[in-house]
């Protein structure tokens, strides 16, 4: 690679430096100024995304590929990147009021979360183990940081360090499977893999059962999941929303690229090891989720579910199938949107310290915050995936890929968790619509609602009409599939 | 600009709503209650006026366009992009929905407009407005829609606003009972009409107008699938109009739909909800045209129902009573009309009829004003002298549906009997010309016992009488005019030709666009030739109001007489009582379904909660385990990662071969 | 005489990372990292990746490790808190022996099959010098190696922020 390729290369990934200029900025600017002004590093970051964000829509019009290929700058890597930023966008403006009221650090916050943000980009295009696993590490270290953000709650502290621990255990597992594959092809780039890939050799399997531990591990599925609910309860609320929704897409997109680009020889076979994760992650998820006394826990137990709902998508991409991998790329931005605005809603209740997290905290919002008990049932509606919102489509689409796919059961098992995950969603409603009002609530708090607007009528914009928020998710799963010739 | 005539009364009905009915208005803005009226009623109107405005302009348009290509559509956006499943929100403006469109839009805003003066006194004034804009919303989806699914949408939505408007004063628990009603019987209709559309989804892998009527006009793909799918398809189309337009079996909603305010019943319940059916048949005319077992049954199931209603008509006291059982038999003549294939015929007598039914309605609704909430005609009489303006256009209503020559009924009629005799279906057709003299009869009845003879209101009531004010009777006297000239557009060609006429039934020129299948005029030489049949209907019609003068003014002893007569008195009985449906449904239908459900509440008690409940333990319990396993213990979540990591690990190496 | 000496630095690295686990003396613990990386550097050496060991013993068993000692000292941990759990002891040992011998298993199932390793058709003359490294550290991989420093500073920030005291 000679210097005009890495300089052309480097004009390529302006999304990705954009971001990372941006997180520096905030890093440096936040000990120049002091008080109330480091509020302003809030509209830095917001400018940063913003930027990102329109540099990011180029690459749907031209794909392209950067640094020899170890980047794949694709539509799929766009739709991705487009759920990250929006994701950060909008928990950047929901965690503003809570920083302020939770008595946080905010210079530092902004900056993990536009590095995490940059993390998942490189993910999102990565075709080559090393830049892959670095983008793995700069999401993962920035929210392992960012769980034990609130220093003064010892949850938040424990769930810091756990993630670290367990993260730190689960990236070993993925660089050991690594270390495999490129012990076994000598390269660590994904076409060279598969086109040396050889089922009869031991240590191709092992490395892809390792690998594909070290996503699920990041994806919270069964059987790697244990750390899904201490976690999710212990870090700051906006912290578990940012980390539920883009951490959890980038490890799909990861996982996607790298099994059906890297390890197709064997597809037959971690399609069925995940058609058995699928299964037991939606079930363990709802099941868990019925006995929960804390939304919060729930909403953690809810998340390792609706990973078990986008690994059905998963599944019914065996073969490169473009229906099923719109659906996964579908589901995630639908829950991005939805599971966004849940955690949005346990946010904006949060006031002095004292975050809002048991069913107690919520119950008779109805009387005193009407328009805030309206937006939290129109999520816990699309969580459950009933229509017309956004979450019910997202979950048909799933469903409906699985079907046509010929993954009867696996529709089946996800669908009859539909049903069993609507009685906790709705519980939260019951208390909310139903009961007295406990606690005292927060005063209205303006930058919260901003994103509290935007999530709601997109929740339910987007289920009445879908218009082509399909078509991108289709055109993005067909460019995957172009990248690297499926067939 | 077609998407106009639709989303004018949707804005009307969100400003109505969100500003006024909402409280919005009072209590935010202290607005006073005066002023909200006006801007309603200004807002309410002046939105359908902009619909009607917009559906005439478009009118013009359409008429400048050649016969051939006599549409114009209007695609917004795709609703549901699922696959093979395409569903788009797109209008359709070809003659068929104009004709609706004109009728739709025009005799609402008439009936806008008279109900500023019937709800003047009325609290619930906006929610009144907001209700009536969002029917004509839906109902504009429903003729203007260019698919099926859309079609339903409007299907739905005006059985919702037609809900709201029986039970508009919920607070008497037998109008909220009569909206329920009304609300459940129509779902057995529904249910019969989505099946119909999943099933031409299944057969034609389309939904919309233009793709499934294009297939079905094709001999190549229709040699392929067999007649009897057709026919089921027509038919499950049909159950769905049998319940929005009141049908037998499933009328007996629309009798005690008129709970609702009486402009209500004029607009939803008699000029236009209830004629959906009849547009939908004439809509999917292909599907009947091939099915000679559809049609026999549409136009049997119509006569019975023509026949049936008309004799239950003959007895009611409660004036809208009348009307009602009258609208009932009116669409019967309707459905006899597209089922035999005459659609034009159909569709002629249901905008006749919306002139005319409308007229009648507003006019008794003038009456009920006028005596203060009274409805039983028995205590009514002599109005004459106190409405002269409402008993005048009340009469030419009433001789415009008895098919008087030269009014607007009589043509409309006319021309549906005769189709009925040229195509073969001769017991129709008797029971169609039966059916006429009872109307006749039961129409004058009326009319002579509300505005003739003696005046039967009690003394305060008298002093009290008194005319409705212009916005009410503005309206009586345009429908008025249009029942007397509505029917010259349709005047048939033999009849044309005496006079001089050369383009005479431009209706039926300006519609034949819209019939796909060639409607078949001669099938065979009868023995009666077209003066004949017009004879035999004009004799009905003089028969009828003949009978009806003898028995209530020349010798007002006889319905006494024949009520106590031992012979008929059991048929009296019957017709006033209804034929005693209401309570055979009760038995058959209400009772053994309470029975039932009693059962399924035992099943579901001991059984299904047992079942549930036991479920619910087991699942509890598995959570516990689960929640047991989730400790809190770092080294342990470590061991179990490590285990998860081996079964993967064995699972892949163990599942290559 | 290549491989003896192969058993003996890969065996001593693992007897160091076992003695890091089991020592109860943190500072012993942390010598014993101090003979894994060393054993691990040699390992390099086979491999002909003289700079990669040069770096390894540089800065892992040296820089690292004195900052793991002062931290250690600093932190004066008391040998009764390091004490190994005995609570359950034989139920964890238990699975672990079983998790090593289901993987001991199926690995040597696995490698009982034929299969052969990648080798590199012939190394580049440069291949284990500075010189070769920093080729393919600027070139080939760039956009790793920027990549490690995006990380970098995402760690410190991240340790700044745990460790700095005070909200302002």
């Amino acid at each position: 690679m000679d210097l005009s390729e890495l300089f052309k290369s480097t004009l390529l990934i302006g999304p990705e430096i954009a971001l990372i200029i941006t997180g520096i900025i905030v890093m440096v600017v936040d000990p120049l100024i002091k008080g109330e002004r480091k509020r302003n590093l809030f509209w830095i970051a917001l400018v940063g995304l913003a930027v990102g964000f329109i540099l990011n829509l180029e690459r749907f019009h031209n794909g392209t590929s950067a640094f020899s290929g170890a980047l794949s700058l694709d539509g799929f890597a766009a739709y991705f990147n487009l759920i990250f930023i929006i994701g950060a966008f909008l928990a950047t403006i929901l965690s503003k009021d809570y920083i302020e009221s939770m008595n946080l650090r905010i210079g530092e916050y902004y900056a993990l979360i536009i590095f995490s943000t940059s993390g998942m980009m490189i993910l999102s295009s990565a075709r080559e183990f090393m830049s892959l696993f670095l983008g793995f590490e700069i999401m993962s270290v920035s929210v392992y940081v960012l769980s034990g953000f609130n220093r003064r709650s010892v949850r938040s502290a424990e769930a810091g360090i756990k993630y670290l621990v367990l993260g730190g255990f689960s990236s070993a597992i993925l660089l050991y499977g690594i270390a495999l594959i490129y012990g076994a092809s000598g390269t660590i780039f994904l076409d060279e893999i598969a086109a040396n890939f050889n089922a009869s050799n031991p240590l191709y399997l092992a490395g892809t059962a390792l690998i594909l531990t070290g996503f699920i591990f990041k994806i919270g599925a069964f059987p790697l999941h244990q750390w899904v609910p201490d976690i999710y309860e212990g870090a700051p609320v906006t912290v578990t929303g940012f980390m539920s929704v883009g951490v959890k897409a980038a490890a799909f997109a990861i996982l996607l690229r790298v099994l059906f680009e890297g390890f197709s020889g064997i597809e037959a076979n971690w399609m069925q090891a995940l058609w058995i994760v699928s299964a037991f992650t939606m079930t363990i998820g709802n099941l868990a989720a019925i006995v929960q006394t804390s939304i919060k826990r729930m909403l953690a137990y809810s998340s390792i579910a609706h990973a078990g709902y986008a690994l059905v998508g998963v599944v019914a991409s065996y073969g490169g199938k473009e229906l099923g991998l719109s659906s996964v790329m579908y589901y995630l931005f639908a829950y991005m949107v939805m599971n966004l605005g849940a955690f949005g809603v346990l946010a904006y209740l949060s006031k002095d310290g004292k975050e809002c997290e048991t069913f107690d905290d919520i119950s008779g919002i109805w009387r005193r915050k009407p328009l805030t008990a309206i937006a939290l049932g129109i999520f816990m509606f699309s969580l459950a995936g009933i229509p017309p919102t956004i979450g019910f489509f997202a979950k048909y689409r799933v469903f409906l890929s699985a079907v046509k796919a010929e993954f009867f059961w696996l529709a089946i098992i996800g669908i009859l968790n539909s049903v069993i995950s609507a009685y906790y969603y709705l519980r939260v409603l019951v208390y909310a619509y139903m009961r007295e009002e406990s606690v005292v609530f927060p005063r209205f708090k303006p930058t919260s609602v901003v994103a509290l607007t935007i999530l709601t009528i997109g929740t339910l914009l987007l289920g009445i009409l879908p218009l082509n928020s399909w078509d991108l998710a289709i055109k993005a799963a067909g460019s995957f599939l172009l990248t690297f010739g499926a067939k | 600009m077609l998407a106009w005539i639709i989303f004018a009364p949707l804005i009307g009905a969100l400003i109505n709503g969100l500003v006024f009915a909402s409280g919005f208005w009072k209590k935010v803005l202290h607005g006073d209650e005066h002023s909200e009226k006006r801007i309603v009623s200004v807002v309410g109107c002046g939105v359908i006026l902009i619909s009607a405005a917009i559906s005439s302009i478009m009118f013009l348009k359409l008429r400048a366009l050649d016969p051939a290509e006599r549409q114009i559509i209007q695609e917004l956006f795709v609703w549901i992009p699922s696959g093979e499943f395409q569903v788009s929100y797109g209008f359709l403006f070809d003659s068929l929905s104009c004709v609706m469109a004109l009728v739709v839009t025009w005799v609402s805003f008439l009936i806008h407009i008279y109900s500023i003066g019937y709800m003047h006194e009325d609290h619930s004034y906006s929610r009144y407005f907001t209700y009536l804009n969002i029917f004509v919303f839906f109902m504009l989806i429903l003729v203007l829609g260019n698919s099926f699914p859309l079609m339903f949408v409007g299907w739905e939505g005006v059985g919702l606003a037609s809900y709201l408007l029986i039970g508009f004063w919920y607070d008497d628990p037998e109008k909220a009972y009569a909206g329920r009603k009304a609300f459940i019987v129509n779902r057995i209709g529904d249910f019969g009409f989505i099946l119909g559309i999943f099933l031409i989804f299944f057969v034609f892998g389309s939904a919309s107008y233009g793709e499934v009527f294009k297939k079905a006009l094709d001999p190549g793909f229709m040699s392929n699938i067999p007649g009897a799918v057709i026919t089921v398809i027509a038919l499950l189309l049909f159950v769905g109009a049998v319940g929005k337009s009141a049908q037998f079996p499933l009328y007996v909603w629309l009798p005690d739909a008129m709970a609702g305010p009486t402009p209500v019943s004029a607009l939803i319940h008699a000029a236009t909800m209830v004629t959906a059916g009849v547009y939908m048949v004439a809509r999917c005319n292909i599907f009947y045209s091939v099915s000679p077992t559809a049609q026999m049954i549409v136009v049997g199931i119509a006569a019975f129902t023509a026949f049936l209603a008309a004799t239950i008509a003959l007895t009611q006291n409660d004036i809208k009573k009348v009307l009602a059982y009258s609208t009932v038999s009116q669409l019967g003549y309707m459905f006899m009309g597209v089922g035999c294939g005459a659609y034009i015929a159909g569709m002629f007598h249901l905008v006749t009829h919306a002139f005319f039914k409308a007229l009648l309605f507003l006019g008794s609704g003038s009456v009920i004003h006028a005596l203060g909430g009274e409805q039983d005609i028995r205590k009514m009489g002599g109005l004459r002298k106190f409405l002269p303006v409402t008993s005048l256009t009340f009469l030419v209503g009433t001789l415009a549906i008895s098919g008087i020559p030269l009014l607007s009924g009589f043509f409309s009629k006319d021309e549906i009997l005769g189709s009925l005799y040229e195509r073969g279906f001769i017991i129709a057709w008797i029971a169609g010309l039966i059916t006429a003299v009872l109307t006749a009869f039961y129409m004058m009845r009326l009319y002579l016992l509300t505005f003739e003879g003696e005046a039967r209101a009690s003394g305060e009531v008298k002093q009290l009488i008194h005319e409705s004010p212009s916005s009410m009777t503005l309206p009586l006297i345009i429908l008025a005019v249009l029942s007397v000239i509505g029917g010259y557009m349709g005047v048939p060609e033999f009849m044309g030709k005496v006079v001089g006429i050369h383009d005479s039934n431009i209706f039926e020129k300006f519609l034949a666009a819209s019939i796909l299948v060639e409607e078949i005029k001669h099938l065979e030489h009868h023995a009666l030739g077209h003066w004949t049949l017009v004879v035999f209907s004009i004799i009905a019609a003089f028969l009828g109001i003949g009978l009806a003068f003898y028995t209530y003014i020349i010798k007002p002893s006889i319905p006494e007489s024949v009520a106590k007569n031992p012979g008929i008195s059991s048929l009296y009985q019957g017709s006033y009582g209804k034929w005693f449906v209401d309570e055979i449904y009760n038995v058959l239908f209400v009772r053994t379904f309470v029975r039932l459900a009693n059962i399924a509440a035992l099943f579901d008690m001991k059984i299904i909660d047992g079942a549930v409940n036991g479920i619910a333990k087991v699942i509890g319990e598995a959570a516990a385990i689960l929640r047991n396993a989730q400790t809190g213990i770092l080294r342990f979540y470590a061991a179990l990662m490590a285990i998860g990591a081996t079964a993967i690990l064995i699972y892949i190496v163990l599942s290559v071969k | 005489m290549e491989s003896v000496l192969f058993y003996i630095f890969a065996a001593a690295s693992v007897a160091g990372a076992l003695l890091v686990v089991f020592h109860k003396n943190p500072i012993a613990s942390a010598l014993s990292l101090v003979l894994t990386l060393f054993s691990t550097a040699v390992l390099f050496i086979f491999l002909l990746a003289h700079f990669v060991a040069a770096i390894q013993i540089l800065v892992y068993a040296g820089a690292i490790m004195v900052l793991f000692m002062f931290t250690v000292m600093f932190l004066n941990i008391r040998e009764e808190s390091l004490k190994f759990d005995a609570q359950n002891l034989p139920v964890k040992l238990g699975v672990l022996l079983l998790i090593l011998f289901i993987f001991g298993y199926f690995a040597s199932i696995g490698f009982k099959k034929s299969f052969s390793l990648n080798h590199a058709a012939s190394l580049p003359e440069s291949f284990g010098t500075v010189e070769g490294v920093g080729e393919v550290l600027f070139k080939d991989y760039l956009l790793p190696f920027e990549l490690t420093s995006v990380l970098i500073v995402v760690a410190i920030l991240g340790v700044v922020a745990i460790a700095k005291r005070g909200t302002d």
